[in-house]
Protein backbone atom coordinates (compact mmCIF):
# COMPACT_ATOMS: atom_id res chain seq x y z
CA UNK A 1 0.00 0.00 0.00
CA UNK A 2 1.74 3.20 -1.10
CA UNK A 3 1.78 6.12 1.65
CA UNK A 4 -0.62 7.79 -0.30
CA UNK A 5 -3.26 5.29 0.42
CA UNK A 6 -2.62 5.21 4.03
CA UNK A 7 -2.49 8.23 4.35
CA UNK A 8 -6.01 8.68 3.06
CA UNK A 9 -7.75 5.91 4.82
CA UNK A 10 -7.05 7.27 8.14
CA UNK A 11 -9.82 10.06 8.10
CA UNK A 12 -12.27 7.15 6.93
CA UNK A 13 -10.78 4.57 9.39
CA UNK A 14 -10.99 7.91 12.01
CA UNK A 15 -15.03 8.43 10.49
CA UNK A 16 -15.89 5.22 11.71
CA UNK A 17 -15.23 5.63 14.59
CA UNK A 18 -17.10 8.78 15.35
CA UNK A 19 -20.34 6.70 13.30
CA UNK A 20 -20.35 3.34 15.37
CA UNK A 21 -20.52 4.27 19.08
CA UNK A 22 -24.06 5.46 19.27
CA UNK A 23 -25.42 2.40 17.24
CA UNK A 24 -23.20 0.48 19.39
CA UNK A 25 -23.98 1.58 22.68
CA UNK A 26 -27.85 0.76 22.34
CA UNK A 27 -26.91 -3.02 22.68
CA UNK A 28 -25.62 -2.25 25.91
CA UNK A 29 -22.01 -3.52 26.00
CA UNK A 30 -21.04 -2.71 29.77
CA UNK A 31 -18.48 -0.17 30.50
CA UNK A 32 -16.81 1.32 33.62
CA UNK A 33 -18.75 3.78 34.81
CA UNK A 34 -18.43 7.88 33.51
CA UNK A 35 -16.55 6.51 30.63
CA UNK A 36 -17.19 9.21 27.74
CA UNK A 37 -17.12 6.87 25.34
CA UNK A 38 -17.67 3.00 25.34
CA UNK A 39 -14.39 0.47 26.25
CA UNK A 40 -14.66 -0.89 22.77
CA UNK A 41 -14.06 2.37 21.40
CA UNK A 42 -10.65 2.40 23.49
CA UNK A 43 -9.38 -0.14 21.04
CA UNK A 44 -10.48 1.38 18.04
CA UNK A 45 -8.39 4.67 19.32
CA UNK A 46 -5.65 2.73 19.37
CA UNK A 47 -5.42 1.05 16.64
CA UNK A 48 -5.50 4.28 14.73
CA UNK A 49 -2.96 5.75 16.77
CA UNK A 50 -1.01 2.91 15.88
CA UNK A 51 -2.09 3.71 12.31
CA UNK A 52 -1.19 6.94 12.44
CA UNK A 53 1.90 6.27 13.94
CA UNK A 54 3.25 4.13 11.18
CA UNK A 55 2.17 6.13 8.58
CA UNK A 56 4.63 9.32 10.36
CA UNK A 57 7.01 6.63 10.88
CA UNK A 58 7.26 5.79 6.90
CA UNK A 59 6.88 9.72 6.65
CA UNK A 60 9.34 11.18 9.20
CA UNK A 61 11.68 8.20 10.01
CA UNK A 62 14.05 7.52 6.70
CA UNK A 63 17.26 6.31 8.08
CA UNK A 64 17.79 4.17 11.18
CA UNK A 65 18.28 6.06 14.53
CA UNK A 66 18.12 3.19 17.19
CA UNK A 67 20.39 1.17 15.60
CA UNK A 68 23.23 3.74 15.96
CA UNK A 69 22.20 5.34 18.83
CA UNK A 70 25.74 5.89 21.38
CA UNK A 71 26.20 5.64 25.19
CA UNK A 72 27.80 8.14 27.13
CA UNK A 73 29.44 7.10 30.25
CA UNK A 74 27.90 9.56 33.35
CA UNK A 75 29.29 7.78 36.50
CA UNK A 76 31.88 5.87 37.83
CA UNK A 77 30.56 2.58 39.89
CA UNK A 78 32.85 1.44 43.01
CA UNK A 79 32.85 -1.93 44.17
CA UNK A 80 31.49 -1.17 47.08
CA UNK A 81 28.23 -0.59 45.81
CA UNK A 82 27.98 -3.62 44.14
CA UNK A 83 28.68 -5.90 46.99
CA UNK A 84 26.37 -4.09 48.86
CA UNK A 85 23.52 -4.51 46.03
CA UNK A 86 24.43 -8.22 46.00
CA UNK A 87 24.30 -8.60 50.24
CA UNK A 88 20.72 -7.04 50.20
CA UNK A 89 19.41 -9.08 47.75
CA UNK A 90 20.88 -11.79 49.72
CA UNK A 91 19.36 -10.75 53.03
CA UNK A 92 16.22 -9.91 50.98
CA UNK A 93 15.75 -13.59 49.43
CA UNK A 94 16.40 -14.71 53.45
CA UNK A 95 14.49 -12.85 55.26
CA UNK A 96 11.50 -13.70 52.46
CA UNK A 97 12.06 -17.23 52.48
CA UNK A 98 12.40 -17.03 56.14
CA UNK A 99 9.00 -15.11 56.49
CA UNK A 100 7.03 -17.80 54.66
CA UNK A 101 8.17 -20.79 56.33
CA UNK A 102 8.48 -19.89 59.70
CA UNK A 103 5.70 -16.88 59.86
CA UNK A 104 2.19 -17.28 59.35
CA UNK A 105 0.43 -18.87 56.46
CA UNK A 106 -2.35 -16.36 56.06
CA UNK A 107 -1.65 -15.09 52.70
CA UNK A 108 -2.28 -11.37 53.08
CA UNK A 109 -0.31 -11.62 56.94
CA UNK A 110 2.81 -13.03 55.29
CA UNK A 111 5.80 -11.22 53.57
CA UNK A 112 6.46 -13.88 51.25
CA UNK A 113 3.15 -13.95 48.73
CA UNK A 114 3.33 -9.94 48.44
CA UNK A 115 7.12 -9.40 47.96
CA UNK A 116 6.98 -12.30 45.33
CA UNK A 117 4.19 -11.98 43.47
CA UNK A 118 4.26 -8.05 43.86
CA UNK A 119 7.26 -6.63 44.48
CA UNK A 120 9.32 -8.88 42.49
CA UNK A 121 7.63 -9.61 39.50
CA UNK A 122 5.92 -6.38 38.72
CA UNK A 123 7.59 -3.91 40.50
CA UNK A 124 11.19 -4.93 39.31
CA UNK A 125 10.16 -5.02 36.15
CA UNK A 126 9.17 -1.31 36.59
CA UNK A 127 12.20 -0.47 38.18
CA UNK A 128 14.21 -2.06 35.53
CA UNK A 129 12.52 0.18 32.98
CA UNK A 130 12.90 3.01 34.19
CA UNK A 131 16.80 2.41 35.69
CA UNK A 132 17.98 -0.10 33.76
CA UNK A 133 18.88 -3.88 35.11
CA UNK A 134 19.20 -3.10 38.48
CA UNK A 135 18.12 -7.14 39.39
CA UNK A 136 21.61 -7.87 38.10
CA UNK A 137 22.60 -6.24 41.28
CA UNK A 138 20.30 -7.30 43.29
CA UNK A 139 20.03 -11.04 42.19
CA UNK A 140 20.36 -13.22 45.07
CA UNK A 141 21.58 -15.91 43.36
CA UNK A 142 24.15 -14.25 41.30
CA UNK A 143 25.53 -12.71 44.19
CA UNK A 144 25.65 -16.27 46.01
CA UNK A 145 27.79 -17.44 42.86
CA UNK A 146 29.72 -14.77 42.49
CA UNK A 147 30.49 -14.59 46.30
CA UNK A 148 31.00 -18.39 46.33
CA UNK A 149 33.47 -17.88 43.43
CA UNK A 150 35.36 -15.31 45.41
CA UNK A 151 35.88 -17.55 48.33
CA UNK A 152 36.96 -20.66 46.58
CA UNK A 153 39.31 -18.66 44.74
CA UNK A 154 40.99 -17.43 47.96
CA UNK A 155 40.87 -20.96 49.68
CA UNK A 156 42.21 -22.79 46.66
CA UNK A 157 45.15 -20.21 46.25
CA UNK A 158 44.77 -20.27 42.47
CA UNK A 159 41.92 -19.58 39.73
CA UNK A 160 39.05 -21.85 39.59
CA UNK A 161 38.38 -24.77 36.78
CA UNK A 162 37.16 -23.05 33.67
CA UNK A 163 33.39 -24.28 33.27
CA UNK A 164 31.68 -25.97 31.11
CA UNK A 165 31.24 -24.47 27.82
CA UNK A 166 27.65 -23.65 27.58
CA UNK A 167 25.94 -25.85 24.60
CA UNK A 168 24.62 -23.21 21.84
CA UNK A 169 21.35 -24.65 21.16
CA UNK A 170 20.02 -24.19 24.31
CA UNK A 171 20.19 -20.45 24.19
CA UNK A 172 17.61 -18.72 26.66
CA UNK A 173 15.33 -22.02 26.63
CA UNK A 174 15.73 -22.15 29.60
CA UNK A 175 14.72 -19.27 30.90
CA UNK A 176 11.92 -19.31 29.01
CA UNK A 177 10.88 -22.22 30.95
CA UNK A 178 11.73 -20.58 33.61
CA UNK A 179 9.86 -17.73 33.00
CA UNK A 180 6.76 -19.95 31.83
CA UNK A 181 7.17 -22.00 35.14
CA UNK A 182 6.84 -19.11 37.63
CA UNK A 183 3.56 -18.13 35.41
CA UNK A 184 2.57 -21.38 36.19
CA UNK A 185 2.66 -21.00 40.16
CA UNK A 186 1.12 -17.48 39.66
CA UNK A 187 -1.44 -18.56 37.37
CA UNK A 188 -2.33 -22.33 37.81
CA UNK A 189 -1.02 -23.81 40.77
CA UNK A 190 -3.49 -23.86 43.63
CA UNK A 191 -0.72 -24.17 46.23
CA UNK A 192 0.29 -20.55 45.32
CA UNK A 193 -1.40 -18.48 48.34
CA UNK A 194 0.52 -20.89 51.08
CA UNK A 195 3.54 -18.90 51.98
CA UNK A 196 5.71 -22.19 53.21
CA UNK A 197 4.90 -23.36 49.85
CA UNK A 198 6.50 -20.10 47.80
CA UNK A 199 9.44 -20.21 50.17
CA UNK A 200 10.00 -23.92 49.40
CA UNK A 201 9.89 -23.39 45.52
CA UNK A 202 12.13 -20.04 45.71
CA UNK A 203 14.85 -22.20 47.73
CA UNK A 204 14.30 -24.98 45.04
CA UNK A 205 14.82 -22.23 42.35
CA UNK A 206 17.98 -20.56 44.05
CA UNK A 207 19.23 -24.31 44.47
CA UNK A 208 19.22 -24.84 40.65
CA UNK A 209 20.38 -21.42 39.67
CA UNK A 210 23.44 -21.88 41.71
CA UNK A 211 24.28 -25.62 40.17
CA UNK A 212 23.51 -24.67 37.23
CA UNK A 213 26.32 -21.46 37.71
CA UNK A 214 28.83 -24.14 39.32
CA UNK A 215 28.59 -25.87 35.90
CA UNK A 216 28.52 -23.39 33.20
CA UNK A 217 30.15 -20.24 35.12
CA UNK A 218 27.90 -17.27 36.75
CA UNK A 219 27.80 -15.11 34.05
CA UNK A 220 26.93 -17.38 31.58
CA UNK A 221 24.49 -18.87 33.21
CA UNK A 222 22.95 -15.89 34.39
CA UNK A 223 22.79 -14.75 31.13
CA UNK A 224 20.89 -17.73 29.44
CA UNK A 225 19.26 -20.06 31.82
CA UNK A 226 17.92 -17.39 34.82
CA UNK A 227 14.31 -16.81 33.75
CA UNK A 228 13.84 -13.69 35.91
CA UNK A 229 17.65 -12.52 35.20
CA UNK A 230 17.05 -12.94 31.48
CA UNK A 231 13.45 -11.13 31.54
CA UNK A 232 14.11 -8.63 33.58
CA UNK A 233 17.33 -7.47 32.01
CA UNK A 234 15.20 -7.69 28.61
CA UNK A 235 12.74 -4.99 29.87
CA UNK A 236 16.21 -2.99 30.99
CA UNK A 237 17.25 -3.31 27.90
CA UNK A 238 14.59 -0.22 27.16
CA UNK A 239 16.10 1.60 29.78
CA UNK A 240 18.16 4.84 29.02
CA UNK A 241 20.69 4.05 31.52
CA UNK A 242 23.01 0.87 31.29
CA UNK A 243 25.30 -0.59 34.23
CA UNK A 244 27.98 -2.15 33.11
CA UNK A 245 31.51 -2.49 33.80
CA UNK A 246 31.11 -0.55 36.47
CA UNK A 247 30.20 2.15 34.72
CA UNK A 248 26.47 3.95 34.44
CA UNK A 249 25.84 4.72 30.69
CA UNK A 250 22.93 6.86 29.16
CA UNK A 251 21.34 6.42 25.69
CA UNK A 252 18.29 7.38 24.16
CA UNK A 253 15.11 4.80 25.58
CA UNK A 254 14.23 1.92 23.29
CA UNK A 255 17.77 1.73 21.76
CA UNK A 256 19.47 -0.38 24.05
CA UNK A 257 16.56 -3.22 22.77
CA UNK A 258 18.69 -3.27 19.64
CA UNK A 259 21.02 -5.04 21.40
CA UNK A 260 19.31 -7.88 22.23
CA UNK A 261 20.56 -11.03 21.52
CA UNK A 262 19.82 -13.41 18.68
CA UNK A 263 19.97 -16.16 20.24
CA UNK A 264 18.36 -19.70 20.83
CA UNK A 265 14.90 -19.49 22.82
CA UNK A 266 15.55 -15.61 22.28
CA UNK A 267 11.72 -14.91 20.60
CA UNK A 268 10.79 -17.53 23.26
CA UNK A 269 11.43 -15.37 26.40
CA UNK A 270 9.49 -12.42 24.89
CA UNK A 271 6.80 -14.54 23.39
CA UNK A 272 6.21 -16.32 26.91
CA UNK A 273 6.42 -13.05 29.00
CA UNK A 274 3.50 -11.49 26.35
CA UNK A 275 1.31 -15.04 26.99
CA UNK A 276 1.86 -15.58 30.32
CA UNK A 277 0.27 -12.40 31.21
CA UNK A 278 -2.27 -12.44 28.24
CA UNK A 279 -3.48 -15.80 30.21
CA UNK A 280 -3.86 -14.00 33.54
CA UNK A 281 -6.20 -11.55 31.40
CA UNK A 282 -8.29 -14.39 29.33
CA UNK A 283 -8.39 -15.94 32.57
CA UNK A 284 -10.43 -13.84 35.00
CA UNK A 285 -12.86 -13.31 31.60
CA UNK A 286 -16.37 -15.13 32.01
CA UNK A 287 -15.08 -17.19 28.54
CA UNK A 288 -12.73 -19.04 30.83
CA UNK A 289 -14.57 -18.65 34.22
CA UNK A 290 -18.33 -18.61 33.13
CA UNK A 291 -20.49 -21.59 34.50
CA UNK A 292 -20.17 -23.39 31.16
CA UNK A 293 -16.89 -21.80 30.17
CA UNK A 294 -13.47 -23.29 29.28
CA UNK A 295 -12.02 -24.00 32.85
CA UNK A 296 -15.01 -26.02 33.50
CA UNK A 297 -15.25 -27.67 30.34
CA UNK A 298 -11.49 -28.80 30.47
CA UNK A 299 -11.31 -29.41 34.09
CA UNK A 300 -14.23 -31.79 33.36
CA UNK A 301 -12.84 -33.53 30.42
CA UNK A 302 -9.75 -34.10 32.53
CA UNK A 303 -11.56 -35.27 35.81
CA UNK A 304 -13.09 -37.98 33.56
CA UNK A 305 -9.00 -39.41 33.57
CA UNK A 306 -9.52 -39.86 37.37
CA UNK A 307 -6.91 -37.30 38.07
CA UNK A 308 -9.11 -36.19 40.58
CA UNK A 309 -10.38 -32.57 40.89
CA UNK A 310 -7.54 -30.63 42.23
CA UNK A 311 -5.51 -31.78 39.47
CA UNK A 312 -8.08 -31.72 36.84
CA UNK A 313 -8.13 -27.76 37.63
CA UNK A 314 -4.99 -27.51 37.66
CA UNK A 315 -4.37 -29.73 34.18
CA UNK A 316 -6.76 -27.48 32.92
CA UNK A 317 -5.11 -24.46 33.71
CA UNK A 318 -1.92 -25.95 32.11
CA UNK A 319 -3.94 -26.56 29.18
CA UNK A 320 -4.67 -22.84 28.94
CA UNK A 321 -1.83 -21.20 29.68
CA UNK A 322 0.17 -23.36 26.93
CA UNK A 323 -2.33 -22.51 24.49
CA UNK A 324 -2.00 -19.23 25.14
CA UNK A 325 1.32 -18.62 24.77
CA UNK A 326 1.69 -20.88 21.41
CA UNK A 327 -1.27 -18.33 20.57
CA UNK A 328 0.81 -15.51 20.94
CA UNK A 329 4.05 -17.19 19.08
CA UNK A 330 1.74 -18.02 16.47
CA UNK A 331 0.98 -13.95 15.84
CA UNK A 332 4.02 -13.20 16.28
CA UNK A 333 4.97 -15.91 13.31
CA UNK A 334 2.47 -15.13 11.11
CA UNK A 335 3.77 -11.22 10.65
CA UNK A 336 7.33 -12.67 10.10
CA UNK A 337 6.07 -14.84 7.35
CA UNK A 338 4.25 -12.01 6.15
CA UNK A 339 7.40 -9.60 6.56
CA UNK A 340 9.28 -13.13 5.00
CA UNK A 341 6.53 -12.56 1.63
CA UNK A 342 7.92 -9.20 1.04
CA UNK A 343 11.38 -10.64 -0.50
CA UNK A 344 14.87 -8.23 -0.52
CA UNK A 345 16.87 -9.89 1.99
CA UNK A 346 18.05 -13.32 2.29
CA UNK A 347 17.03 -14.48 5.73
CA UNK A 348 14.86 -17.60 6.67
CA UNK A 349 11.84 -16.56 8.32
CA UNK A 350 13.10 -18.30 11.44
CA UNK A 351 16.17 -16.04 11.48
CA UNK A 352 14.14 -12.69 10.69
CA UNK A 353 11.80 -13.72 13.80
CA UNK A 354 14.92 -13.66 15.90
CA UNK A 355 15.69 -10.46 14.28
CA UNK A 356 12.72 -8.86 15.15
CA UNK A 357 12.10 -10.50 18.78
CA UNK A 358 13.67 -7.15 20.36
CA UNK A 359 10.51 -5.40 18.86
CA UNK A 360 8.02 -7.82 21.60
CA UNK A 361 9.94 -5.89 24.50
CA UNK A 362 7.89 -2.99 24.99
CA UNK A 363 4.84 -4.54 24.51
CA UNK A 364 5.78 -7.53 27.28
CA UNK A 365 6.29 -4.43 29.48
CA UNK A 366 3.11 -2.91 28.37
CA UNK A 367 1.02 -6.06 29.03
CA UNK A 368 2.61 -6.12 32.38
CA UNK A 369 1.67 -2.73 33.39
CA UNK A 370 -1.79 -2.70 32.12
CA UNK A 371 -2.71 -6.38 34.19
CA UNK A 372 -0.36 -5.41 37.02
CA UNK A 373 -0.30 -1.69 37.72
CA UNK A 374 -3.41 -1.65 40.02
CA UNK A 375 -2.01 -4.84 41.90
CA UNK A 376 1.43 -2.58 42.51
CA UNK A 377 -0.26 0.25 43.18
CA UNK A 378 -2.49 -1.03 45.79
CA UNK A 379 -0.98 -4.42 47.04
CA UNK A 380 2.60 -2.75 46.65
CA UNK A 381 1.32 -0.67 49.90
CA UNK A 382 1.19 -3.84 51.79
CA UNK A 383 4.85 -3.84 51.72
CA UNK A 384 5.17 -0.91 54.47
CA UNK A 385 3.53 -2.73 57.31
CA UNK A 386 4.97 -6.28 56.30
CA UNK A 387 8.58 -5.07 56.10
CA UNK A 388 7.84 -4.53 59.81
CA UNK A 389 5.39 -7.69 60.18
CA UNK A 390 7.36 -10.15 58.16
CA UNK A 391 6.02 -13.23 59.71
CA UNK A 392 2.80 -12.11 60.25
CA UNK A 393 2.83 -12.33 63.73
CA UNK A 394 2.08 -8.87 65.63
CA UNK A 395 5.90 -7.27 65.73
CA UNK A 396 6.39 -4.10 64.31
CA UNK A 397 10.25 -3.58 63.66
CA UNK A 398 10.54 -0.50 61.71
CA UNK A 399 6.97 1.05 62.87
CA UNK A 400 4.70 0.78 59.95
CA UNK A 401 2.75 -2.21 61.15
CA UNK A 402 -0.58 -0.41 61.49
CA UNK A 403 0.09 1.41 57.94
CA UNK A 404 -2.86 0.39 56.02
CA UNK A 405 -3.28 0.54 51.64
CA UNK A 406 -5.21 3.82 50.44
CA UNK A 407 -7.25 2.63 47.94
CA UNK A 408 -8.34 6.08 46.81
CA UNK A 409 -5.50 6.61 45.25
CA UNK A 410 -7.03 6.20 41.87
CA UNK A 411 -10.08 5.33 40.70
CA UNK A 412 -11.43 2.63 38.39
CA UNK A 413 -11.52 5.20 35.59
CA UNK A 414 -7.80 6.28 36.19
CA UNK A 415 -7.08 2.31 36.15
CA UNK A 416 -8.52 2.22 32.53
CA UNK A 417 -6.72 5.09 31.45
CA UNK A 418 -3.40 4.00 32.40
CA UNK A 419 -4.11 0.85 31.06
CA UNK A 420 -5.12 2.08 27.85
CA UNK A 421 -2.00 4.46 27.89
CA UNK A 422 0.97 1.50 28.38
CA UNK A 423 -0.58 -0.98 25.54
CA UNK A 424 -0.53 2.32 23.15
CA UNK A 425 2.55 3.58 24.23
CA UNK A 426 4.16 0.15 24.36
CA UNK A 427 3.02 -0.79 20.86
CA UNK A 428 3.88 2.10 19.77
CA UNK A 429 7.38 1.45 20.64
CA UNK A 430 7.29 -1.76 19.23
CA UNK A 431 6.46 -0.29 15.50
CA UNK A 432 9.50 1.79 15.72
CA UNK A 433 11.58 -0.78 16.88
CA UNK A 434 10.63 -2.75 14.02
CA UNK A 435 10.25 0.02 12.00
CA UNK A 436 14.43 1.00 12.76
CA UNK A 437 15.64 -2.46 12.06
CA UNK A 438 13.47 -2.66 8.54
CA UNK A 439 15.47 0.13 7.31
CA UNK A 440 18.67 -1.71 8.42
CA UNK A 441 17.28 -4.91 6.69
CA UNK A 442 15.81 -3.33 3.69
CA UNK A 443 17.66 -0.27 3.29
CA UNK A 444 15.57 1.50 1.12
CA UNK A 445 12.56 3.34 3.26
CA UNK A 446 9.95 2.60 0.62
CA UNK A 447 10.79 -1.53 0.91
CA UNK A 448 11.09 -1.38 4.75
CA UNK A 449 7.41 0.02 5.55
CA UNK A 450 5.90 -2.18 3.45
CA UNK A 451 7.96 -5.44 4.99
CA UNK A 452 5.95 -3.59 8.29
CA UNK A 453 2.52 -3.90 7.29
CA UNK A 454 3.00 -7.06 8.80
CA UNK A 455 3.95 -6.39 11.85
CA UNK A 456 1.67 -3.15 12.29
CA UNK A 457 -0.98 -5.60 12.29
CA UNK A 458 0.60 -8.23 14.80
CA UNK A 459 0.55 -5.06 16.55
CA UNK A 460 -2.72 -3.97 16.16
CA UNK A 461 -3.76 -7.43 17.42
CA UNK A 462 -2.00 -7.59 20.29
CA UNK A 463 -3.09 -4.03 21.74
CA UNK A 464 -6.99 -4.43 20.72
CA UNK A 465 -6.18 -8.15 22.52
CA UNK A 466 -5.46 -6.93 24.94
CA UNK A 467 -7.68 -4.36 25.70
CA UNK A 468 -10.41 -6.95 24.98
CA UNK A 469 -8.69 -8.96 28.24
CA UNK A 470 -8.96 -6.14 30.57
CA UNK A 471 -12.30 -5.25 29.49
CA UNK A 472 -13.47 -8.95 29.66
CA UNK A 473 -11.39 -9.08 33.28
CA UNK A 474 -13.21 -6.33 34.78
CA UNK A 475 -16.70 -7.65 34.08
CA UNK B 1 -23.83 -28.99 23.23
CA UNK B 2 -24.40 -25.45 23.56
CA UNK B 3 -25.18 -23.61 20.20
CA UNK B 4 -22.76 -21.07 20.08
CA UNK B 5 -25.54 -18.10 19.48
CA UNK B 6 -25.70 -19.01 23.63
CA UNK B 7 -22.64 -17.47 23.69
CA UNK B 8 -22.94 -14.35 21.95
CA UNK B 9 -22.55 -12.00 24.35
CA UNK B 10 -19.23 -12.66 24.66
CA UNK B 11 -18.51 -12.77 21.13
CA UNK B 12 -19.68 -10.07 19.91
CA UNK B 13 -18.08 -8.66 22.36
CA UNK B 14 -14.69 -9.81 21.52
CA UNK B 15 -15.94 -8.88 17.72
CA UNK B 16 -15.99 -4.99 18.52
CA UNK B 17 -12.55 -5.03 20.27
CA UNK B 18 -11.59 -7.00 17.04
CA UNK B 19 -12.97 -5.17 14.08
CA UNK B 20 -10.10 -2.73 13.55
CA UNK B 21 -8.00 -5.84 13.40
CA UNK B 22 -9.91 -6.98 10.48
CA UNK B 23 -10.52 -3.61 8.97
CA UNK B 24 -6.29 -3.28 8.73
CA UNK B 25 -5.58 -6.43 8.15
CA UNK B 26 -8.44 -6.66 5.18
CA UNK B 27 -7.08 -3.02 3.95
CA UNK B 28 -3.64 -4.70 3.67
CA UNK B 29 -4.59 -7.97 2.17
CA UNK B 30 -6.15 -5.88 -0.73
CA UNK B 31 -3.47 -3.02 -1.02
CA UNK B 32 -1.27 -5.69 -1.67
CA UNK B 33 -2.68 -7.92 -3.93
CA UNK B 34 -3.37 -4.23 -5.66
CA UNK B 35 0.70 -3.53 -5.95
CA UNK B 36 1.15 -6.98 -6.77
CA UNK B 37 -0.96 -6.74 -9.85
CA UNK B 38 0.72 -3.03 -10.57
CA UNK B 39 3.81 -4.75 -10.34
CA UNK B 40 2.53 -7.51 -12.53
CA UNK B 41 1.30 -4.97 -15.04
CA UNK B 42 4.49 -2.65 -15.25
CA UNK B 43 6.79 -5.80 -15.69
CA UNK B 44 4.59 -6.54 -18.73
CA UNK B 45 4.52 -3.09 -20.29
CA UNK B 46 8.94 -2.90 -19.32
CA UNK B 47 9.68 -4.67 -23.55
CA UNK B 48 7.06 -2.52 -25.02
CA UNK B 49 8.24 0.56 -24.00
CA UNK B 50 11.94 -0.51 -24.54
CA UNK B 51 10.94 -1.60 -28.09
CA UNK B 52 9.10 1.72 -28.53
CA UNK B 53 12.18 3.36 -28.08
CA UNK B 54 13.86 1.18 -30.03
Amino acid sequence: MSRRRLLAAAPGAAALCLIAPASASAHGISQRADLPIPEWLFAWGAALVLLASFVALSVLWRRPVLERARERVVLRVPLVLEVLAGAIGIAAFAAVVYSGLAGNQTTTANLAPTAIFVLFWVGVPCASVLLGDVFAAFSPWRATGRLAGWVATRVAGADLPTPLTYPARLGRWPAALGVLSFAWIELVYTGRTDPSHLAVLALVYAGVMLAGMSFYGVETWTRNADGFGVAFGLLALLAPLRWTDRELRVRPPLAGATAMPQVAGAVAVVVTMIGTTTFDGFSQGSIWTGTDGLLQRLTDALDGFGLGREAAIQGAGTVGLLAVVLIVAGLYRLGVAGMHSVGGVDLSSDELARRFAHTLIPIAFAYLVAHYFSLLLFQGQAIVYLISDPLGQGSDIFGTSSSTIDYSLIGANGIWYVQVAALVTGHVGGLILAHDRALVLWGDSRTATRSQYWMLLVMVTFTCLGLWLLSAASQ
Amino acid sequence: MTLPLAHAGHWYHAALYMAPVILIGGALWWSGRRDARERAEGAAAAPTDRADQD
